[in-house]
C-alpha cells in the first residue's frame, strides 16, 4: 500500500461521514436518497477505520499533513493508538446506531434531516479525534455540537426544546471557554500545532499563566465531557431526544470531551502535566460520586443511565487523574468499553420502552415474562456496565483499582468501587422495576419487539460482552495507546520529523 | 493598546458574563453575542498588535515585509466569527421556539425537560419494602 | 480438568431450559448425572493426593492485569468442590421434583447450574483475580435465585439487599485481594500464603486483611452483616439448601480456611475470628429459638454455623482446623438434607409453620427415618458425624490459647440451641398426635427424599468410620488450612473426656430448651420487638440514602439554566485565578506607548458600547448597543491591519443585529422578571471574576515575548508556496482549509438545524408521555 493510501485512510473518517451528510443535506427531502448514501459512509467509514487501525497496531502512528503543509505550518491529523480504537468503536457503534435508526426513526424527523445531521456529528466527532491542532480541535467541537443540538432538537418536542436550549447555551460557553484557551495559548506559544506547542513547553517554568491557561482547558474539557462540577446539562437532556439521538450522544458525544481532555494534558501540556493531574483526580472522584447517586434516584430510564454515563465519565478521568502509565490505560479500556456499552444500553432503554410504552420506571412492569430475550440482554448490560465479572466494567474497574492502589491513591480506589456500587443498586432498581414486579394493571401489550429492530443492539452488545470476556486484547490495545499516549517524544518526531 | 484592550476584554467578558446570567433568554443572546466580540478581540490581541499593515503581499514581490500585522489570528478569527454567528442564530431560533410553545422566555421557568418527577426520594420498587415480613431477628 | 469441568457446567446452565422444555420429567435427572460425575473426579483426584500436596492447573485470561484462569486443587478446594457437586447433583435432582410442573423449572435449573459452575471457580481458583470473578458470579447467581418468585415483593428486596450487602463486601474483597498482591507481589493465591506474615508489621497489609475480612464477613453472613441469609429464605427451598446452607454461604469461610497459612496466628487475624465469628454463632442459636417458620429457624443455625467456622479458624492450631474440618462437612450433611426435608415437607404439607406440624410419622415415613437419621447427627449424638464434630470442637475450644473457658461456653450455649433445633424439626413435624389439617399428605416423591436419604448415609456413614474420613478428608483438608503436613487421627470413643461431660451436658440443657421452646419463643419475640434489628437498619439506612440522594442530586440538578451557567461562568473566573494564586501572578508589562488619538476613541466606544449593553434594559436600545460593540471590534480590526477582519466582523454583527431585532417582534414579552438584588450581586461577582480571569491572563500572555515562527512561514510561502497575495486567504483555503471545511460544515448544519426547529411540527402529545 501506498503513502497515499494510508493518508487517505486516515481522511476517510472524516471525510465519508461529511460526504455521506452532504449528499443527504442535498436531497434533504429524498429520505431514500439521504439514508442510502449514508448508510454507505458508515459502511466505509467502519471499513477505513478497521484498516486504520490495523496499520496504526501494526506500525505504529499514521500522521497525514492535510494539504501537505508540514508541521507545524499547516493542520496534521493524527492517528495513534488511542485515536485510532475511538475511531474505529465510534464507526462501529455508528454503523449499529445507523441500522437501528432506520427502523425506528420517525419519517418526519428524516424529512428534517436525521441522516445528514448524525453523519455530521460523526464527521465532526472523527475530525476531534484525529485531530492534532488545538483550534482545528475546536472546529471539530462545533461542529459536533451543532449537528448534536440539531438531533437533540428533532422532534421538537416540548422538552426537546427546552434541553436543546439549555444543552446549546452550555455548551456553547464551554466551547468558547475552550477557544479562549486556545487563543491564550496561542498567544503564550506562537503555535497550534499539539506536538510543537509541548515541544514548545518542554522549556518552560511553571508559571501561573501557564497554570491558569492550562486549568482553563481542563474545566472547558471537563464540561465538554460531563464531568463534575459541570455534568448537568448532560442528565438535563440526554432523556429527551429519539433513543438512536440518546444512544450515540451517549456513547460517542462525551468521549469526544474526555478524549480532549487526555489528549491536550498528556499531549499538549506533557512537560505540564503534574500541574493538573490532582485537579483532574478530584474532578473524576466527585464526578464518579456524583453520577453513582444522582442515579439512585431517578424514575426516568434513560435519565438513570445519563447518571451512570457521567459516573463512567468519572472511571474514564481517573485513569488520567492518578496519573500512571497503568491507569491511563484502565481508562482508555473504559471508554473503549464505554463507548460500546452506553450506545447499546441506550438502545436498550428504547426497545424496553417501546414494550412499555413510558419511559417512566413507575409505569413499566411485568416484562420478564413477557420479553424474556430483552430481559436477558437488559440483564447482562446491567452487569457490564454495573462493573460485576466477568464483562468489560469490572475489567476496567479492576485495572483503575489496581493503579490507584499501585499509585498510592486511596481515595481514587475507593471513590471507583463506592461508584461501581452505587450504579449496581441504581440498576438493580431498575431491573425490579421494568422486569420483576407485576406490571401496570393497564398494560395491554403494544407493539412486539421484532428481531430485525433488535438486530443492531444484539450485535453491539455481543461485541460489549466479548470485550469482557476475552479482554486480553482490548486490554493489549489499551494498554499500548497509554505508552503511545505517554511516549510525547515518539509523538513529537512522527509529527514534526516529516511524513512516514 | 495591548494592554488597554487586554482589560476591556475582561470588561466585555464581564459584561458577557452579567448578561448570560440574566434570567431572560433575550438577554443571554445578546451575552452571547458580546462574549464572541470579547473572544475575537482576546485572540486578536494575543496574537499581538501591528497598527495599519495589512498581511497583503503586494504586487512584484514575493513576501510580506515586515511590519505586518500576524496574519494567523486574523484567519482564526473569521473562522470563529463565522462559527460563532451559526451559533447565535441558530440559538436565537431555539429561543423563537421555546418562546411560541412555552409563552415566556424566562430562563427561571423553563423546565420541560427536568421535571421533578423524573426524581424521587423515595426507594424505586417501594412495594418491595412495604411487603416486608414482621421481624424475625 | 479444572477448567472443563468449569465450562461444561457453564455450558449445561445455558443449555438447561432447552433440555427442560424438551424433557420436563427427567431433564433434571439427566442433568444432575454430570455435577455427580464431576463429584466423582474430584474423589479419585483426591485419593491420589498426600494430604499436603497440590497440583495447579493454569490457562492465560487476561494476562496485562495479572489474571489467569488457574486452578489450585489441594485438600481444601477439592473438599469443596465435592460437597459443591455432590450436594449440587442432589439439589438439582430435588428442584426437578420440587418445581415439578412450573413452566420456569427451565430457568431456575440454568440458574443453578450457573451458580454451581461460579461456586465451583470460586474454591478452584489460585488466581486472585479469578477468584473475585467467581465470587461476584455467585452473588449473581444469588441475586437471580433469591428474587425468583419476582412478583412477591419480599423476594426483590431480599435479593437486592442481598446483592447490596454481598457486592458491598466484593468491593472491599476486590480492594484488599488487589492490595495484598500488590504487597505480596504474585497475583496467584499458592505464591501469597506460602510463607506465613503478620498483618501488623504493615500498615497497608493490615488494611488488606480488613477489607478481605470484610469480604468474607458479609458474605459467609457474620455479624453484623448477617441479616441478608434469613431474609435469603425467600427464595424456593433448592435454592436455600444449596447456596444459602451448603455451599455459598459457606465462600467466605472458605477464603478464611484458604488464607490462614498466611495469617493464621496472627493476633488480628485470631481475635476478628474469634470476636465476629463467636457473635455470630451466639446471635444465629438464640435467634433461631424464637422462629415458628422452620426455614428460617433453620436459616439462624446456618448463621450459627458459620459463625462457628470462623470462630474454629480463629481459634485455629491443629485442634481448632480439624474441628472446622469436621463441622464443616457435618453441617453440609445435615443442614442441606435438613433444607431438603423441610421443603419437602412444606411441598406436601402446604406449611412450615412449626405450630401447625405434628404427626407426619405415618403418611411420611420415608423421609422420617431420614430426617431422624440428620437431626441426630445435627444434635451431636453419636454415632453421627455430628458428634464427631462437636467432641473436637470442644476440645479445641478447651485447648484455645486464648480465653478457653469463654470459648468454650459460648460453644456450649450454641449447641445447646442446636439441640432444642434439631428435636424441633424431627420430633416437632413427625411426632405427636396427627392434624387433621394435614391429613392430606402423602410421602415425598423419590426426587424430593433422594438428597435427605443420601445425606442421611453419609453422615452416619462418617461417622462410623472415622479413621477413612481423616485419611480421605479431613487430613488434606486441615493441610491445607495450616500449610503444615497434618495427620489425623479420628476416634468415635476417646474415652471419658471433658468433651464428653461437655456433651452430655448439652443434650441435657438441649432437651430441657427444646421442651420450653414455645415459652422461649414468646420471651425472645418480645425482647426483640423491644429493641432494633439489623434488618431495620438496613432499611432506614436505605431510606435515609436515597433521601440524601434525592437532596444532593435535586440541590445540583435543578433544570435552572442560570444556575448551570453560573457554575460554568464562576469555573471561568475562579479556576485560572485559583491557577494564578497557587504557581504565582504572573508579571504585566503595562505598554501604553503608541496609543493614537483613534485607538482611544475606538477603545472608548467599545467601553461603552459594552457598558451599554449591559445595564440598558430596552431591548431594542440593548440591541442598538449590541451592534456599536461589534463596529467598535471591527474598527480596532481595521485600525490594526485586518481589513477582511474588519469586513467580515461588520457585516456578521450587522445581520445579528437585524435578525435580532426581528426575532424581538415575534417573542413574548413576557420574558424575564429582573434579578433580585442577591441573585445580582452574585452574578456580578461571578461577572466580575470572570473579567479579572480572562484579562489577568491575556496580560501574562502579552508580557511574554511573542513567537512569530507561523507567521513568518505563512509571510515567506504565501505566494511563492501557495500563489496567493492576501496571506489571510491563503491560510484559510489553504494552510489551513480543514478549519474552513469545518467552519463551512456548522454553516450548513447550522441553518439545516435552524429550519428544523421553526418548522418542525410536533405531533400532539409526543414528548409529553416521554
Amino acid at each position: 500500500m501506498t503513502p497515499m493510501f494510508w493518508q487517505w485512510v486516515l481522511a476517510a473518517p472524516i471525510v465519508l461521514p461529511l460526504a455521506g451528510g452532504a449528499i443527504g443535506f442535498l436531497a434533504i427531502r429524498r429520505v431514500g436518497i439521504a439514508q442510502a448514501a449514508t448508510l454507505l459512509a458508515s459502511i466505509g467509514t467502519l471499513l477505513a477505520a478497521i484498516l486504520l487501525f490495523g496499520e496504526v497496531r501494526q506500525s505504529g502512528a499514521l500522521v497525514m499533513q492535510a494539504s501537505r503543509w508540514d508541521a507545524p505550518f499547516g493542520i496534521t491529523l493524527v492517528a495513534d493508538g488511542l485515536s485510532a480504537l475511538l475511531v474505529m468503536l465510534a464507526a462501529a457503534v455508528g454503523l449499529g446506531v445507523q441500522l437501528h435508526a432506520m427502523r425506528t426513526v420517525d419519517q418526519e424527523e428524516r424529512r428534517f434531516g436525521f441522516f445528514p445531521l448524525f453523519h455530521l456529528l460523526l464527521a465532526g466527532a472523527n475530525g476531534a479525534f484525529l485531530t492534532g491542532d488545538i483550534f482545528n480541535l475546536y472546529v471539530w467541537f462545533e461542529v459536533t455540537l451543532i449537528a448534536g443540538v440539531g438531533l437533540l432538537a428533532l422532534g421538537q418536542s416540548k422538552p426537546q426544546v427546552d434541553a436543546t436550549l439549555k444543552y446549546v447555551a452550555i455548551n456553547l460557553v464551554g466551547t468558547t471557554i475552550y477557544l479562549i484557551a486556545t487563543g491564550l495559548l496561542y498567544g503564550a506559544t506562537g503555535s497550534l500545532n499539539m506536538a510543537d506547542i509541548s515541544a514548545r513547553l518542554l522549556t518552560e517554568p511553571d508559571s501561573g499563566t501557564l497554570g491558569a491557561i492550562g486549568l482553563l482547558f481542563v474545566f472547558s474539557l471537563a464540561l465538554k465531557s460531563a464531568a463534575f462540577p459541570l455534568f448537568f446539562w448532560l442528565p438535563a437532556a440526554y432523556h429527551t431526544p429519539s433513543v438512536a439521538v440518546s444512544a450515540v450522544f451517549a456513547g460517542i458525544v462525551t468521549k469526544v470531551g474526555a478524549y480532549a481532555l487526555l489528549r491536550v494534558v498528556v499531549l499538549v501540556f506533557s512537560p505540564k502535566a503534574e500541574m493538573f493531574v490532582d485537579v483532574i483526580l478530584w474532578i473524576a472522584i466527585l464526578t464518579l460520586l456524583v453520577g453513582g447517586i444522582g442515579a439512585l434516584v431517578q424514575r426516568d430510564l434513560r435519565r438513570l443511565l445519563s447518571y451512570a454515563l457521567v459516573a463512567g465519565i468519572g472511571y474514564i478521568l481517573l485513569g488520567l487523574g492518578i496519573g500512571t502509565a497503568e491507569s491511563l490505560g484502565g481508562g482508555i479500556f473504559y471508554a473503549a468499553h464505554h463507548i460500546v456499552l452506553m450506545t447499546t444500553f441506550f438502545l436498550l432503554a428504547g426497545h424496553v420502552a417501546g414494550v412499555a410504552g413510558s419511559f417512566s420506571l413507575d409505569r413499566m412492569g411485568g416484562l420478564l415474562d413477557r420479553q424474556t430475550f430483552l430481559a436477558i440482554l437488559f440483564f447482562v448490560a446491567i452487569v457490564a456496565l454495573s462493573g460485576l465479572p466477568p464483562l468489560g466494567g469490572f475489567w476496567a474497574k479492576a485495572w483503575l483499582i489496581k493503579a490507584a492502589l499501585a499509585a498510592g491513591s486511596w481515595f481514587a480506589a475507593g471513590a471507583a468501587l463506592v461508584s461501581g456500587l452505587l450504579v449496581l443498586i441504581a440498576l438493580g432498581q431498575a431491573w425490579a422495576m421494568i422486569f420483576w414486579r407485576k406490571g401496570p394493571a393497564s398494560s395491554d401489550t403494544p407493539a412486539a419487539l421484532r428481531l430485525p429492530s433488535l438486530a443492531p443492539t444484539v450485535a453491539l452488545l455481543i461485541l460489549a460482552v466479548a470485550m469482557g470476556l476475552h479482554p486480553e486484547p482490548w486490554l493489549d490495545i489499551s494498554a499500548r495507546a497509554a505508552a503511545a499516549l505517554l511516549d510525547v517524544e515518539g509523538y513529537q518526531a512522527t509529527v514534526l520529523g516529516g511524513r512516514r | 493598546m495591548e494592554t488597554l484592550l487586554a482589560l476591556l476584554v475582561g470588561l466585555l467578558v464581564a459584561v458577557a458574563t452579567f448578561l448570560i446570567l440574566s434570567p431572560s433568554i433575550f438577554r443571554l443572546l445578546l451575552g452571547i453575542g458580546v462574549l464572541g466580540n470579547a473572544v475575537n478581540l482576546m485572540i486578536f490581541t494575543g496574537g499581538r498588535l501591528t497598527p495599519v499593515t495589512p498581511p497583503i503581499i503586494h504586487e512584484g514581490e514575493t513576501a510580506l515585509i515586515a511590519p505586518y500585522a500576524n496574519p494567523l489570528p486574523q484567519a482564526l478569527i473569521l473562522t470563529a466569527i463565522v462559527i460563532g454567528f451559526a451559533f447565535f442564530a441558530y440559538a436565537l431560533m431555539t429561543a423563537v421556539r421555546a418562546s411560541r410553545d412555552f409563552g415566556h422566555l424566562d430562563a427561571r421557568r423553563l423546565d420541560a425537560a427536568e421535571r421533578p418527577e423524573l426524581v424521587s426520594a423515595e426507594p424505586a420498587d417501594i412495594e418491595s419494602f412495604r411487603a416486608r415480613k414482621e421481624k424475625h431477628g | 480438568m479444572s477448567l472443563p469441568a468449569l465450562l461444561t457446567l457453564f455450558a449445561l446452565a445455558a443449555l438447561a431450559p432447552a433440555l427442560t422444555r424438551r424433557l420436563p420429567n427427567g431433564a433434571a435427572w439427566l442433568l444432575a448425572c454430570v455435577p455427580a460425575a464431576i463429584c466423582a473426579l474430584f474423589a479419585v483426584t483426591a485419593a491420589g493426593l498426600a494430604p499436603e500436596q497440590f497440583r495447579i492447573e493454569s490457562t492465560p485470561w487476561a494476562p496485562t492485569l495479572g489474571a489467569s484462569l488457574s486452578f489450585r486443587l489441594d485438600g481444601l478446594s477439592l473438599a469443596f468442590g465435592m460437597l459443591i457437586t455432590g450436594i449440587g447433583a442432589l439439589i438439582i435432582v430435588y428442584a426437578g421434583g420440587y418445581l415439578h410442573g412450573d413452566a420456569r423449572l427451565g430457568r431456575f435449573l440454568g440458574f443453578l447450574l450457573f451458580f454451581m459452575a461460579a461456586m465451583l471457580g470460586v474454591v478452584l481458583a489460585d488466581n486472585i483475580l479469578a477468584l473475585f470473578v467467581f465470587w461476584e458470579l455467585t452473588s449473581l447467581a444469588s441475586y437471580l435465585l433469591i428474587g425468583f418468585k419476582n412478583e412477591d415483593g419480599r423476594s426483590r428486596r431480599a435479593a437486592l439487599q442481598a446483592l447490596i450487602v454481598t457486592g458491598g463486601g466484593g468491593a472491599a474483597l476486590l480492594a484488599g485481594l488487589l492490595l495484598f498482591a500488590q504487597i505480596g507481589g504474585s497475583m496467584e493465591l499458592s505464591g501469597l500464603i506460602a510463607n506465613p506474615v503478620d498483618p501488623t508489621t504493615d500498615p497497608l497489609l493490615l488494611a488488606a486483611v480488613v477489607l478481605i475480612l470484610i469480604g468474607c464477613f458479609t458474605k459467609s453472613a457474620q455479624v453484623p452483616f448477617h441479616f441478608w441469609l434469613p431474609n435469603a429464605m425467600e427464595a424456593p427451598t433448592p435454592v436455600s439448601a444449596y447456596l444459602h446452607s451448603a455451599t455459598m454461604v459457606k465462600a467466605g469461610v472458605y477464603l478464611m480456611a484458604r488464607l490462614n497459612p498466611a495469617f493464621g496466628g496472627s493476633d488480628i487475624w485470631t481475635w476478628s475470628l474469634v470476636l465476629f465469628g463467636g457473635a455470630t454463632m451466639l446471635a444465629g442459636a438464640v435467634l433461631a429459638l424464637r422462629q415458628t417458620d422452620l426455614k428460617l429457624m433453620l436459616a439462624y443455625t446456618t448463621v450459627m454455623a458459620l459463625g462457628l467456622l470462623t470462630f474454629l479458624i480463629g481459634i485455629g492450631g491443629k485442634g481448632g482446623l480439624e474441628a472446622m474440618a469436621l463441622f464443616l462437612l457435618a453441617h453440609a450433611f445435615y443442614k442441606g438434607g435438613l433444607f431438603m426435608a423441610v421443603g419437602a415437607v412444606d411441598h406436601e404439607a402446604g406449611t412450615r409453620d412449626l405450630r401447625k406440624m405434628g404427626g407426619l410419622l405415618r403418611p411420611m415415613p420415608a423421609l422420617a427415618v431420614a430426617v431422624f437419621v440428620i437431626a441426630l447427627s445435627s444434635a451431636g449424638l453419636p454415632p453421627f458425624l455430628g458428634f464427631l464434630a462437636k467432641e473436637y470442637a470442644y476440645e479445641a475450644g478447651l485447648g484455645a490459647t486464648h480465653l478457653p473457658i469463654a470459648a468454650t461456653f459460648a460453644m456450649l450455649l450454641a449447641n445447646v440451641c442446636l439441640v432444642a433445633v434439631a428435636g424441633a424439626v424431627s420430633v416437632g413435624i413427625f411426632l405427636g398426635p396427627a392434624r387433621p389439617e394435614l391429613a392430606h399428605v402423602h410421602e415425598a416423591p423419590l426426587s424430593l427424599r433422594l438428597g435427605p436419604s443420601v445425606l442421611a448415609l453419609l453422615t452416619l456413614a462418617a461417622g462410623l468410620a472415622p479413621g477413612a474420613l481423616g485419611a480421605f478428608a479431613i487430613a488434606p483438608l486441615v493441610s491445607a488450612m495450616s500449610g503444615q503436613t497434618f495427620a489425623a487421627d479420628l476416634h468415635l470413643w476417646a474415652g471419658f473426656t471433658p468433651a464428653l461431660g461437655l456433651s452430655v451436658i448439652t443434650l441435657m440443657l438441649g432437651y430441657l430448651a427444646y421442651l420450653r421452646l414455645a415459652a422461649l419463643r414468646d420471651l425472645l419475640a418480645r425482647a426483640i420487638a423491644a429493641t432494633f434489628t439489623f434488618d431495620d437498619v438496613y432499611d432506614r439506612m436505605y431510606r435515609v440514602k436515597i433521601r440524601l440522594a434525592a437532596r444532593l442530586t435535586t440541590a445540583l440538578q435543578r433544570g435552572s439554566l442560570g444556575f448551570y451557567l453560573s457554575l460554568v461562568f464562576a469555573a471561568l473566573g475562579v479556576a485560572p485565578i485559583g491557577g494564578m494564586l497557587y504557581w504565582g501572578w504572573p508579571e504585566i508589562a503595562p505598554d501604553l506607548a503608541g496609543l493614537r488619538a483613534i485607538d482611544v476613541g475606538a477603545l472608548a466606544l467599545l467601553a461603552t458600547g459594552g457598558l451599554a449593553v449591559g445595564l440598558i434594559q430596552a431591548r431594542l436600545t440593548a440591541i442598538v448597543a449590541l451592534g456599536l460593540v461589534g463596529f467598535a471590534v471591527a474598527l480596532i480590526f481595521l485600525l490594526y491591519g485586518a481589513p477582511d477582519l474588519a469586513f467580515t466582523q461588520f457585516m456578521v454583527e450587522t445581520m445579528a443585529v437585524v435578525i435580532l431585532a426581528l426575532a424581538l417582534l415575534r417573542l413574548p414579552l413576557a420574558g424575564g422578571r429582573r434579578r433580585s438584588g442577591l441573585v445580582a450581586l452574585r452574578d456580578i461577582v461571578i461577572a466580575g471574576l470572570a473579567g479579572i480571569s480572562v484579562s489577568t491572563v491575556l496580560l501574562g500572555v502579552l508580557a511574554r515575548p511573542f513567537d512569530p515562527l507561523l507567521s513568518e512561514y505563512f509571510a515567506e510561502n504565501s505566494y511563492t508556496l501557495a500563489h496567493g497575495r492576501n496571506v489571510v486567504n491563503v491560510i484559510l483555503v489553504d494552510f489551513r482549509a480543514l478549519d474552513t471545511l469545518g467552519e463551512i460544515s456548522v454553516i450548513a448544519v447550522a441553518a439545516i438545524a435552524a429550519y428544523g426547529m421553526i418548522r418542525f411540527r410536533t405531533r400532539a402529545g409526543k414528548g409529553d408521555s416521554r
